[in-house]
C-alpha cells in the first residue's frame, strides 16, 4: 500500500510535469509548422496562371521559325537582284 | 477503499487524460501539416513537368534568334558595301536639296556622308567694292594717262567716284577697248573666231 502510494506520488510530481514539458515544446513548432505549410499552400496555387503562358513558348519558336525561313528567302531574293 | 487513495487515482486520471490531450494536438497537428506538404509536392511536381520542356523551347528561341540576327547583320554588310559603288558612280551630288526627290540621295545622305559635307562655302564678297578702290590704279602703276590727266584737271585721276571714262584711262589703253562697235565684230562673228572676236569687240564681242 505504502509503495502504491509512493509510485502514485512520483508519477504525479515528475513523471507528469515532465511528459507535460516535452509535450508543450513538441506542440508549438508543430503549430508553427502548420502555420507556414498553409502559407504555401496558399501562394503555391497562385503559380497556375503564371504558368498558362509557357504553353506560347512553342508557338513564339513556329514564329520565330517561319520570320527565320522569311529572313533568308529576303537574303536569297537580295542577292539574285545584286 | 481508502478516500485518499481514490483522490490520489482521481489526480493521476487528470494528469494522464492531460497528457492524452496534448498528445491528440499534437497529432492533428502533424497530420494537418502532412496534408499541407502533399498538396504542395504535387503543385511542385506539376509546375516542374510543365517547366520542363520549357529549357529546350528556350535554348531553340535562342539559337533561331541567334541565326536571324546574323542573317541580319550579314545583310546590312552586303547592302553597305553594295551601295559604295552606286555612290562611287552616281553623277548626281549629295545635296539633298538638290535632288529631285529621288530615295537613294536622301539614303545615301542619311546613312553614309551627313549633308552638310556637300553645301558649297559661301561664296565670296563681291568684286564691286574692289573695283570701286583700285589701288592697281593709283600712283604705283604710272602710265601715260596719268600725266595726261594732270596736265588737262590739274589733280590725278584718283578719285573713286571718277566717272568710268576717266577709270578707262587710268588703267591704260591695252587693258580696255573702246566702246563704239567696229565692223571688224560683225566680220568676226562671221568667221566665228573667237580670238578675234575677243580682239576686235567691245560690249558686242566680249563674252560673259
Amino acid at each position: 500500500m505504502i509503495l502504491l502510494w509512493i509510485g502514485n506520488l512520483i508519477l504525479l510530481l515528475v513523471v507528469v510535469p515532465v511528459v507535460v514539458l516535452i509535450l508543450m515544446r513538441v506542440l508549438s513548432p508543430a503549430r508553427e509548422i502548420k502555420i507556414y505549410a498553409d502559407d504555401i499552400t496558399t501562394y503555391g496555387s497562385q503559380f497556375a496562371p503564371h504558368l498558362e503562358a509557357l504553353s506560347d513558348l512553342t508557338t513564339t519558336r513556329e514564329l520565330v521559325r517561319q520570320v527565320n525561313a522569311d529572313l533568308e528567302r529576303y537574303v536569297r531574293a537580295l542577292d539574285r537582284i545584286a | 477503499m481508502d478516500p485518499a487513495y481514490v483522490v490520489l487515482l482521481i489526480i493521476v486520471a487528470a494528469a494522464v487524460a492531460v497528457i492524452a490531450g496534448y498528445l491528440i494536438a499534437i497529432t492533428l497537428i502533424l497530420r494537418h501539416v502532412v496534408n499541407r506538404l502533399v498538396t504542395i509536392l504535387g503543385a511542385v511536381d506539376a509546375v516542374s513537368e510543365t517547366t520542363q520542356p520549357v529549357g529546350a523551347v528556350v535554348n531553340d528561341l535562342n539559337r533561331d534568334l541567334d541565326a536571324g540576327r546574323k542573317h541580319i547583320e550579314g545583310l546590312v554588310q552586303r547592302l553597305e558595301a553594295g551601295r559604295a559603288p552606286v555612290g562611287a558612280t552616281a553623277q548626281t551630288p549629295r545635296h539633298p536639296v538638290d535632288g529631285d526627290g529621288h530615295g537613294h540621295d536622301e539614303w545615301e545622305a542619311t546613312t553614309t556622308a551627313p549633308p552638310q559635307e556637300a553645301a558649297p562655302p559661301p561664296e565670296p564678297p563681291s568684286p564691286l567694292p574692289r573695283e570701286r578702290h583700285p589701288p592697281e590704279r593709283h600712283p604705283p602703276e604710272r602710265s601715260p594717262w596719268d600725266e595726261w590727266d594732270r596736265d588737262t584737271t590739274g589733280a590725278p585721276a584718283t578719285s573713286e567716284a571718277a566717272p568710268p571714262a576717266s577709270e578707262d584711262m587710268a588703267t591704260g589703253p591695252q587693258e580696255r577697248h573702246p566702246p563704239e562697235p567696229s565692223p571688224w565684230d560683225e566680220r568676226d562673228r562671221d568667221t566665228d573666231r573667237p580670238q578675234e572676236r575677243r580682239r576686235g569687240g567691245g560690249l558686242w564681242g566680249r563674252r560673259g
